[in-house]
């Protein structure tokens, strides 16, 4: 069966910095805690008036065939996998899919497999978990992952309808807007690629959080009881890293570092200490840009990934165990060494 | 090697959510699949309008949960069976395109059963006259066989250039004020029936040439229903008249938009109309332009 490997990876992220401090002085009803210090992010990325989900996606995808040595038509597949669908300005696409326009819009053959995914912030690697299975199955031999994340008007909701110090819309303020693409390939070099992918929807608790337009004020609203899905992540995560042990027969020591979905510094640190406790292992150093980017939702695992590639903090020959968590409540794993990106970006000496 | 359709359902009850439709005909698939719900390791909605306009979770989730599969995998403090869920749209191609998705996770050792499950209802779930869906959940149980020339082969997925898709459909925040959780708006040209009639003739040539296609072996053509004789007007138009046989359900169910090919494959499924090695032609085509066709061999 083939293997699979990143290829490149493209992000882009609009200029406009807002602070937290910015955010929440602007709100009538603040918070009861320190959201800065809960949540380790200072600043996040803010569209700017003509940008949205496409054009953030679009953005990304061009970086990223810039950095590729295919061209965008050797492309197979391209899956657009945000949870936004913003074009044309604040306009929530239904049909077609926008997946479509970015094809077109790079030039892919009109005979390439596309279609847009959904799955929360585990979208870009849940179309990982797609793509990977589409190489080894040899559905396709290359193809593109991207996904444009314009989930700021979440946070102006927010803002106008926090009415409560201990509000269900507070997790919005965490957001920053994005896009980011990889390109996937087959692979051949054994030093190199993706060696699991796997995934699960803990379905048990999928309404603990809720992204949908408001009642109160026009546009997108999303509403998150976090603290509960904090309590069920954390109190499954240490099981399920003893499923992939047992599954797969990995170490904590085999990886050099762990990237997990970006919700808040304190809440991930929590979540690891509590499975080295459990599994009386070692955990990898976690990577964390939550300081400058905020949670990104579903590309945050590629915003991190290129924000260490950019300052050549990796290793060379780096493992990365990938950790998804989501609403849904999805959580999952990726294991992979990412040579070819390294090759792109440099690495750490 | 490929991959069947162990069973199939679907649901006209009159229930105006997406929901609701597709995890009744869920159940009712599950059950004639004749497969322990547990075993069902990979869920796929492919419908494109979601009740309330919900963006997150995944639709998919929320069905998985009202069908309990796997809900929660840590039983006893160890982690058991599990299932994967997630919303794969590509309008009227979505199921096709999610059929692709699933037979690459079989295919791939990724998953054991793949439910596929659509159902498109206004996002109101309440009745719109304007709404030019009809209210159809369908539910599809696929497995992986290693049998020779079985389940869907030579899949062909094919888009037209250009800026204007046909028919487009959003929500525009800008004007709908409060209601965006009732709302969607579906744009549609005037002429967007015959450019999608002339570019589902044009896919199907390409692919009857490319897949060298005898079309007197092919005993049904199962297209997607946007019109009563949209089958039928195509198979005219490649100079195909009474074979294959076109199921058309235009009159009964209306536009059944992503359940449309799952609807007819189960109506000569369940009329026990289907023999050994019959082959099926899948067509659907919609907004983009988007095309997809798949053969099915029973």
């Amino acid at each position: 069966m083939n293997k699979s490997r990143f290829e490149s990876l493209g992000v882009y992220l609009p200029e406009k910095i807002v602070s937290t401090k910015e955010l929440i002085d602007s709100m009538e009803q603040k918070p009861q805690f320190d959201l800065e210090s809960l949540t380790g992010i200072k600043t996040r990325r803010w569209r700017s008036e003509c940008e949205d989900s496409y054009t953030l996606a679009l953005k990304a995808a061009k970086k990223c065939l810039e950095n590729s040595e295919y061209e965008a038509s050797d492309l197979d597949v391209i899956i657009f996998c945000s949870i936004t669908h913003s074009k044309d300005g604040t306009n929530h696409w239904f049909e077609p899919s926008l997946s479509k326009f970015l094809k077109d819009n790079l030039g892919m053959r009109p005979s390439a497999i596309n279609f847009d995914m959904t799955n929360a912030c585990a979208g870009m690697l849940t179309g990982l978990f797609i793509l990977n299975n589409m190489i080894k199955a040899g559905t396709a031999s290359c193809g593109m992952v991207v996904s444009g994340e314009c989930i700021t008007p979440i946070s102006e909701t927010a803002m106008k309808e926090i009415k409560d110090p201990i509000d269900a819309q507070f997790a919005s303020l965490t957001v920053g807007d994005s896009g980011a693409a990889m390109i996937i390939d087959r692979c051949s070099n054994e030093e190199d690629g993706i060696d699991f992918v796997e995934f699960m929807t803990v379905a048990e608790f999928a309404e603990l959080c809720f992204g949908m337009p408001s009642e109160q004020n026009s546009g997108i609203a999303m509403y998150t009881d976090a603290i509960g899905i904090h309590r069920e992540v954390i109190s499954r995560l240490p099981g399920a890293i003893r499923h992939l042990k047992k599954k797969y027969g990995m170490k904590g020591e085999d990886f050099d570092y762990i990237l997990p979905h970006q919700t808040s510094t304190r809440a991930i640190q929590t979540a690891f200490s509590h499975c080295r406790e459990q599994l009386d292992d070692e955990i990898p150093e976690i990577l964390i840009s939550l300081d400058r980017y905020g949670n990104t939702s579903s590309t945050s695992h590629f915003v991190v990934l290129h924000d260490y590639l950019s300052r050549k903090q990796l290793k060379k020959k780096s493992k990365i165990l990938f950790f998804g968590l989501a609403s849904g409540i999805v959580m999952g794993f990726v294991s992979a060494t990412i040579n070819k990106l390294e090759e792109q970006y440099g690495y750490c000496n | 090697m490929g991959t069947v359709i162990k069973a199939s359902s679907i649901c006209a009850n009159g229930t105006h959510s997406a929901i609701e439709l597709t995890v009744i005909a869920a159940e009712q698939c599950i059950e004639k699949a004749g497969v322990e719900r547990t075993d069902v390791d990979l869920l796929i909605y492919a419908g494109v309008y979601r009740d309330h306009n919900i963006a997150e979770p995944a639709i998919a989730p929320l069905i998985q949960k009202k069908l309990g599969l796997n809900n929660d995998p840590l039983i006893n403090g160890e982690f058991g069976k599990m299932t994967f869920s997630f919303d794969i749209t590509n309008g009227e191609c979505g199921f096709l395109s999610a059929v692709t998705v699933a037979e690459a996770a079989l295919k791939s050792g990724s998953s054991r059963y793949a439910l596929i499950v659509s159902g498109d209802a206004h996002p109101s779930k309440k009745k719109q006259p304007d709404f030019p869906y009809s209210n159809i959940g369908s539910a599809v149980l696929l497995a992986y066989t290693e049998e020779k020339e079985k389940g869907f082969t030579n899949f062909m997925f094919k888009t037209a250039n250009g800026d204007n898709p046909g028919l487009k459909s959003y929500l525009e925040f800008d004007k709908i004020g409060t209601r965006g959780r009732e709302m969607a708006l579906i744009y549609m040209d005037n002429d967007y029936h015959s450019k999608l009639h002339s570019f589902a003739v044009e896919s199907i040539r390409e692919y009857i040439g490319a897949h060298m296609v005898d079309p007197l072996n092919v005993r049904y053509l199962v297209t997607s229903q946007q019109y009563k004789g949209f089958g039928s007007k195509i198979t005219h138009a490649i100079g195909l008249n009474g074979t294959p046989k076109v199921i058309d359900l235009h009159d009964e169910y209306g536009d059944s938009h992503t359940s449309s090919l799952p609807l007819s494959f189960h109506h000569i499924f369940n009329n026990g109309e289907l023999k050994e090695n019959d082959r099926i032609l899948f067509v659907s085509a919609g907004s983009g332009l988007t095309s997809a066709c798949a053969m099915y061999v029973v």
